[in-house]
């Protein structure tokens, strides 16, 4: 064998060997599960169909939503990306369905954090409206009567303190 | 065989169909023979479906792969276990079972009270016979378990089926989803007696008295479901979870969430004569979340994991929500009058007023989830704008809500009935809020510096210590009276209050369970890349690869690795998780390996080897206290048979009566 051929042959099996090793990393997904991946994974939401997680703690190494996302987000980060960068160039190009939480910057999102505590409100207002309705119209009672009232409630309560209740 | 199960449940639906008619016509025609006759329909259709399900199994374990769903939930190397278990496996199988499940209880039902409330039983039959009409009418003419498959004009048999999913063979998903129905369907029987009462206009406490049993044993059963289904993620999803905050588990908690509530705000109509609105408000949203869930299930309205794929019922499934929603809220409202209270709270600081209270924490809690579960879909619906809300969301706005619920468990037994003074609220509220604080403040001490950890253990710290308090005053009590030791004063103490005693049992089962919650702000999580007898600290634990195997089991292969776990150099045991392909489906699976301890778990995920199998990966977790969760279902299982156990001493409740009206102001006793 000529040995330029030779050359040639060892030549392409040594760029042969590297592709395989280049990919073989590549495809190692823990290679890029770094402390910065998960931080701003955290953010994001992983999109496939098969658990709620988020890109950061999707625990599937070779998921189709989750891992691709981090690879992502480790490439941007090797080009020096802040997190809010890194987060903002995928909402940017996926829309907000890449948010593992509503956004706050838009009516949706708003109304999707405010409704439970308004709810809340709205309940306790329901709640002091119904007690304030359902409620005995305070009864006049003597000075002498109240004190005699307050003895006894008094005795009722030690009572109650000492022995057994029924519920 | 097929032909017979299909025509089953086509005489079934007929039959149902007949006893709805019968009742009501029955009823309201004043014709006995009718409503009689409805009643043996009932018990007609239960035998009907039960044919048609013995037949649906039979062809499943016997693998006739002509049937279309045979061919598409079981395969020949399944075992017989799970053969079986694909009665529910699957979108027909699981709304044949429902309607086993749902005619089973009203069966049940129609027989325990067949010399009972003549005059409402009617229309009780009518409503839990229209629901089970609603579920026999899907298996019958919308998505039969009997079909086979056809090609052309002939049947086919495809030799072998595609199995069922290998994450659903695992023993507590064979027995979840049963639990998880009886939970659902069980709801039906509380409603329809609250709706037969209020359709009667019987309001009393007639149909609480007769339901009570019921909710608590259909409570248990949805507890008992949740509980089940989180211990299946945690064992077999591999990432150590045990809530996701699916769509589907949403819609299991939601109905149990407000049953729970109702199984509080029951006892004040029961006591008081209030809260009969709330009453039937609370048990309508209880059955009507529960076929939400299953419409959540059944339908793919939302993406879940867990939801049966598009299907044809969905239409079906969404007009009987809405429908049910509607004529539901169109009954309490017409009768409103008669869900009158029959007398008015006391004070603002009573146990009344604090039921009230935990109530709209409760459904404050439960709306909060079915906002997030929806609203996506509503907000899709309308703008075209995807949204996604994963668990951060429902962390973020259900931990607050869940540690104000937490505080509620501890105040309401320190606060009277109709008003708490000043001073018996002082009483009862240092020793328990003193042990709270003290908790919080060592714990802050020995280095938790979290806020939300150390407000929950302060609080799980304070209810602990109130339910202790009434115990232990109760038994010294009755110590004192009866000489006995204080060990049998709490049996006596519990036996003759069942409700009471039992109910605090199962308050002190759910703080278990919020400790258990609460450790997993302590979780920690890493991966690491292992080659044979090479070792990593994690924790407090050294692990050590010994082995990886590759085989072949029948159905499926599996690579298993064999872990040595260390601590301070001692081996203290091994792990061998797993991670499986099925070969017909090709869906791959992984067996953790976990060392349970009561502190914490050590949880290893093998995640395969890397690609040039030189080493291979492990996801390996750390999950303080996860232990508590399941140790608080048995003490929460404990209290509910508890609860349904006879009390010693039957009691008699302090009803305000009106027993007299004189010209004067109105007198007024206590009974």
């Amino acid at each position: 064998m000529p040995a330029r051929l030779r050359r040639s042959i060892s030549l392409k099996l040594v760029f042969a060997f590297t592709a395989v090793l280049g990919a073989l990393v590549a495809q190692d997904p823990t290679s890029y599960l770094t402390p910065g991946v998960m931080r701003v994974g955290d953010r994001l939401a992983c999109r496939c169909g098969g658990c709620r997680n988020t890109v950061g703690n999707c625990p599937m190494l070779r998921c189709s939503s989750a891992d691709p996302m981090r690879r992502r987000i480790h490439q941007m980060q090797m080009t020096g990306m802040s997190d809010q960068d890194v987060v903002n160039n995928i909402v940017r190009e996926e829309g907000a369905v890449a948010l593992a939480t509503p956004p706050t910057d838009n009516f949706g999102g708003i109304l999707t954090w405010v409704m439970p505590g308004v709810a809340l409100v709205i309940g306790f207002f329901i709640w002091s409206a119904y007690v304030r309705r359902n409620q005995k119209a305070p009864e006049v009672i003597s000075d002498a009567d109240r004190a005699t009232i307050e003895k006894y409630r008094a005795e009722i309560d030690d009572e109650l303190d000492e022995g057994p209740q029924t519920h | 065989m097929e032909n017979v199960g299909a025509l089953s449940v086509l005489l079934a639906f007929c039959i149902a169909v007949f006893s709805i008619v019968a009742s009501v016509t029955g009823k309201y025609a004043r014709r006995p023979f009718l409503t009689v006759s409805a009643e043996r329909a009932v018990y007609t259709v239960w035998a009907l479906i039960t044919i048609a399900s013995g037949i649906l199994v039979t062809l499943l374990i016997q693998g006739d792969f002509r049937v279309a769903y045979v061919a598409a939930h079981t395969d020949k190397a399944m075992p017989a276990i799970y053969k079986f278990t694909a009665w529910w496996g699957g979108q027909q199988g699981s709304l044949l079972f429902w309607s086993w499940l749902l005619s089973t209880y009203t069966a049940v039902a129609t027989f325990t009270n067949r010399r009972k409330f003549r005059d409402m039983m009617p229309l009780v039959i009518a409503i839990m016979m229209t629901t089970l009409a609603f579920f026999i009418g899907m298996v019958t003419f919308v998505a039969s378990p009997f079909q086979v498959l056809m090609a052309g004009k002939g049947i086919i048999d495809v030799g072998d089926g595609n199995g069922l999913s290998p994450l659903l063979q695992w023993w507590t998903m064979a027995i979840h989803p049963p639990f998880l129905y009886l939970g659902y369907v069980g709801f039906t029987v509380p409603f329809a007696f609250a709706m037969g009462s209020l359709l009667t206009h019987q309001p009393g406490e007639a149909w609480i008295h007769t339901t009570r049993r019921w909710a608590i044993v259909t409570w248990l059963f949805q507890s008992t479901g949740v509980l089940l289904g989180m211990g299946w993620a945690y064992t077999v999803l591999g990432w150590g979870g045990y809530w996701g905050w699916d769509p589907v588990e949403n819609a299991s908690l939601m109905p149990w969430i407000t049953a729970t509530a109702f199984l509080h705000s029951v006892m004040m109509q029961e006591k008081k004569g209030m809260m009969k609105v709330w009453n039937m408000v609370l048990v309508s949203a209880t059955f009507l979340l529960s076929i939400l869930g299953t419409t959540l299930t059944r339908t793919g309205l939302v993406a879940s994991v867990h939801a049966f794929a598009q299907s044809p019922v969905k239409p079906y499934f969404t007009t009987f929500v809405v429908g049910g929603t509607v004529l539901t809220a169109f009954a309490i409202i017409k009768n409103l009058p008669y869900l009158k209270s029959e007398v008015k709270l006391e004070s603002v600081v009573s146990r009344e007023s604090s039921f009230l209270f935990n109530n709209l924490i409760l459904l404050a809690s439960c709306f909060a989830i079915l906002w997030g579960t929806l609203f996506p879909v509503i907000m899709e619906a309308i703008t075209g704008e995807k949204e996604t809300i994963d668990a951060p969301y429902y962390n973020r706005v259900n931990v607050p809500i869940a540690l104000f619920l937490i505080f509620l468990t501890g105040v309401g037994p320190l606060i009277a009935w109709r008003k708490s003074s000043v001073n018996s609220l002082k009483r009862a509220f240092l020793a328990p809020a003193i042990v709270g604080l003290v908790v919080s403040i060592v714990l802050a001490v020995v280095g938790i510096h979290d806020i939300a950890p150390l407000i929950s253990f302060g609080l799980c710290a304070f209810v602990l210590a109130t339910v202790a308090s009434e115990f232990w005053k109760g038994s010294r009590a009755i110590q004192a009276k009866e000489g006995r030791n204080l060990l049998r004063a709490g049996f006596e103490l519990t036996w003759r209050n069942t409700r009471r005693y039992g109910g605090y049992l199962v308050h002190v089962g759910i703080v278990i369970m919020f400790i258990g919650f609460t450790g997993s702000a302590f979780n920690k999580h890493e991966m690491h890349n292992l080659g044979l007898n090479e070792s990593v600290r994690f924790g407090p634990y050294d692990l050590k690869l010994i082995s990886v195997n590759q085989a072949d089991a029948g159905d499926y292969q599996f690579e298993h690795a064999n872990l040595a776990v260390f601590r301070d150099g001692t081996e203290i045991g091994q792990l061998d998780p797993e991670v499986r392909v099925y070969k017909n489906s090709q869906e791959q699976n992984s067996i953790v390996g976990i060392r349970r301890r009561l502190n914490q778990d050590l949880y290893v995920n093998f995640s395969g080897v890397l690609p040039d199998n030189s080493k291979a990966i492990f996801q390996v977790y750390l999950f303080p206290l996860v232990s508590c969760i399941w140790l608080g279902y048995w003490v929460l299982l404990f209290g509910s048979l508890i609860c349904l156990i006879p009390g010693k001493v039957r009691l008699q409740y302090a009803r305000t009566e009106v027993v007299g009206i004189a010209s004067a102001p109105a007198t007024v006793y206590q009974s």
